[in-house]
């Protein structure tokens, strides 16, 4: 019952103070606007274009035909325009006159494109794309000779496509940047925990009374916790709903890495305050530990771990890059199973921070 | 029935001995007051009773029972009034007072009846939603007190509660003091102002270098000292005045005269006050004041530890 008595404290006085506010909810939102709209470009590596029209006309081959309208279908829902035209001659004038990208004719010697000079990437997508369907057609075609040949059904074709995973937006980055930023500020939030007691006196009257240093803790992290995850919470629900930010199909699975980050990140903040022999040492490890682990981490800016060399080996011992990384994949490689270590991860060292706080606790006398 | 029993108490901080073999007892319904200098070793000793610090030698027993092995019991039956203010700012004082109150295992309408009695015991029941942050330095120490009576403690430790606060609010506090021991709670009471020692306590130890030097009643301590005394008298001419004859009479061991005062040095066991204002009508030498200093704690203090109570 007394961990619910530190717990309901710690909330009212967390709540109370217009500074958790603002550093935990109004800084990472006003962070995220300001760096997602002044590094957008850096975010946008390909050229947008428009709807690409492409007229086409069938001179007799039925089979391709029927092939062609599966690729009309599917290529309809990726931005292209399919028509058809009434002649040959309509079709070729209508690219002339930069009324269409292409014009594509089915017939029985194969498909013939005709392209402008006016569109050449449209044309060289146009071609690109034909050319792969030509050449499934034809792997189609020779299935169709086996099975004839060995009169019994074959699916001699697999399938497998390599699509490149959708990349984010600089708002969808800045968003999860900004949701495991504020998760890691949580150690902000812890380092003063016990020490605010220290600081207020209140600690002697704390042990005065028949409540266990273990209570106190348990009550102290609990109330913490529920602080930085509601902050989290509205955050990320504010991100999704105003700016429309990309959180994948996998949320819960998210929230519960950042949720995993936050516990990290508040037994480590209350370890680091027993470890520190003052305050002032224990405020300056805090600030440079989170600081430069944000910075590691891509909270700022993104940052290429791939790279190989002595920064991309120091980014990779941030919590911030594990824990970023492992989001993103979740988010765009629609793989939830990569949350799950960083997870493991997480919480293992948070319980190694937990238990080093408690031996600080059993050693020392009061708080 | 004793309430708290204390032998042979000591407290080693590596090879520092805070606190060395302190025993004494305090009976049910006093007023225990503890003196001693900074350093002395009170604090260290109150804070093993309050179950702050452990004990390294001796044993504390609370109603009867010892702290160590009844750790929980102990800490329900007392009270602790740290030296500093130890209360939150950001909690009401209806607030601050619940939730130390709430640790002692108190629940819902008993709880909120206690918080209420305890805030208006110290005078503070008008500002049970005001925020300590606005509260006067007597108004937060009060507010200290509150918190630690609110659970209703068989003991009460009260260390220095009047430090810092103005003449009204320490009125106040040991009026609360006297009411809470009126109660039926005893009390342990530390403080570096001697005329509050003297005036709330019925029983008095002074420590000092970790010891107990003198425990008992204020008269038993003046006892310790009181061998001789002192007289000042001021006269209007001291001209005629003949010393040699003043240190005749019984029991004055030393006369003195600086400017018009004559300082006379005395056994305090002799009653000698009418023969020397009569031998002083015999001379016609018109005396216009005359003071005897009668011992109180400070000099048995300074005395027994050869230092002031603010060393």
């Amino acid at each position: 019952m007394n961990i619910l008595n530190i717990y309901t404290k710690e909330m009212k006085s967390d709540f109370r103070d217009s500074q958790t506010f603002i550093f935990f909810l109004a800084f990472p939102i006003i962070l995220m606007i300001i760096l997602g709209t002044a590094l957008s470009n850096a975010f946008t590596s390909g050229i947008t274009l428009d709807e690409i029209t492409v007229l086409y006309k069938s001179d007799g081959n039925e089979e391709l035909l029927t092939h062609f309208q599966g690729l009309l279908y599917e290529a309809g829902k990726q931005g292209f325009t399919f028509e058809e035209a009434e002649v040959v001659d309509a079709g070729i004038q209508a690219v002339e006159e930069n009324q269409a990208h292409a014009f594509i004719v089915l017939n029985d010697a194969g498909i013939d494109i005709y392209g402008s000079d006016l569109n050449t990437i449209e044309t060289s997508i146009i071609h690109g794309m034909m050319t792969a369907f030509a050449d499934q057609y034809n792997l189609y075609q020779q299935q169709i000779d086996l099975d004839q040949a060995s009169s019994v059904p074959h699916d001699y074709i697999q399938h497998s496509s390599l699509n490149g995973a959708k990349q984010p937006d600089s708002m969808d980055y800045y968003a999860v940047a900004m949701a495991v930023m504020i998760s890691f500020f949580s150690l902000y939030a812890s380092y003063n925990l016990f020490r605010g007691e220290k600081t207020l006196r209140t600690g002697d009257r704390l042990m005065a009374a028949p409540i266990a240093k273990s209570e106190i803790l348990i009550g102290k992290v609990a109330a913490t916790f529920s602080m930085n995850a509601f902050f989290l919470l509205i955050m990320i629900f504010f991100s999704k709903y105003v700016f429309n930010a990309e959180w994948g199909d996998h949320l819960l699975v998210v929230i519960t890495l950042l949720f995993s980050l936050i516990l990290f990140a508040i037994c480590l903040g209350i370890a680091i305050s027993f470890i520190a022999k003052t305050p002032e040492a224990t405020a300056t490890i805090s600030v440079l530990f989170v600081q430069v682990a944000c910075f590691l981490g891509g909270v700022y800016f993104p940052i290429d771990t791939s790279s190989g060399g002595l920064f991309s080996f120091f980014a990779s011992l941030s919590p911030l890059t594990w824990s970023n990384e492992a989001i993103r994949e979740v988010i765009y490689g629609q793989n939830p199973a990569a949350a799950y270590p960083v997870i493991l991860l997480n919480l293992c060292i948070a319980g190694f921070c937990y238990f080093i706080t408690v031996f600080y606790l059993r050693r020392q006398e009061g708080l | 029935m004793n309430v708290l029993e204390i032998k042979q108490l000591t407290k080693k901080f590596n090879h520092f001995i805070a606190v060395d073999g302190v025993s004494f007892s305090i009976a049910e319904g006093e007023i225990f007051g503890l003196l001693g200098a900074n350093g002395a070793g009170k604090s260290t000793a109150i804070y093993m009773i309050a179950g702050l610090l452990k004990i390294t030698k001796g044993e504390i027993k609370l109603l009867g029972k010892d702290i160590k092995k009844n750790s929980k019991f102990a800490k329900m039956n007392i009270g602790f009034v740290p030296q500093d203010i130890a209360i939150y700012e950001d909690l009401t004082a209806f607030e601050n007072v619940k939730f130390f109150a709430g640790l002692y295992g108190l629940r819902g309408e008993e709880l909120n009846q206690k918080v209420t009695e305890a805030l208006a015991f110290v005078g503070l029941g008008d500002k049970e939603k005001s925020y300590p942050k606005r509260f006067s330095g007597g108004m937060k120490r009060r507010l200290n007190i509150a918190c630690a009576i609110a659970h209703k403690p068989k003991l009460i430790i009260m260390d220095e509660p009047t430090v810092g606060i103005d003449p009204q609010s320490r009125k106040h506090i040991l009026e609360s003091v006297k009411k809470l021991n009126e109660t039926g709670c005893t009390i342990i009471y530390t403080s570096h102002y001697m005329e509050e020692v003297e005036a709330i306590c019925t029983k008095i130890a002074i420590i000092d270098h970790g010891k107990v030097i003198a425990e008992g009643t204020k008269e038993q301590l003046k006892t310790l000292i009181t061998d001789t005394k002192d007289i000042w008298i001021e006269v209007k001419n001291s001209d005629d005045i003949d010393l040699e004859e003043l240190k005749n009479i019984k029991g004055i061991r030393a006369v003195q005269l600086v400017n018009h005062t004559i300082q006379i040095h005395s056994d305090a066991e002799v009653n000698n006050l009418n023969d020397i204002i009569l031998h002083f009508m015999k001379m016609n030498i018109e005396i216009r004041s005359l003071k005897e200093n009668a011992p109180n704690l400070e000099s048995v203090f300074l005395t027994l530890t050869g230092r002031n109570l603010r060393d």
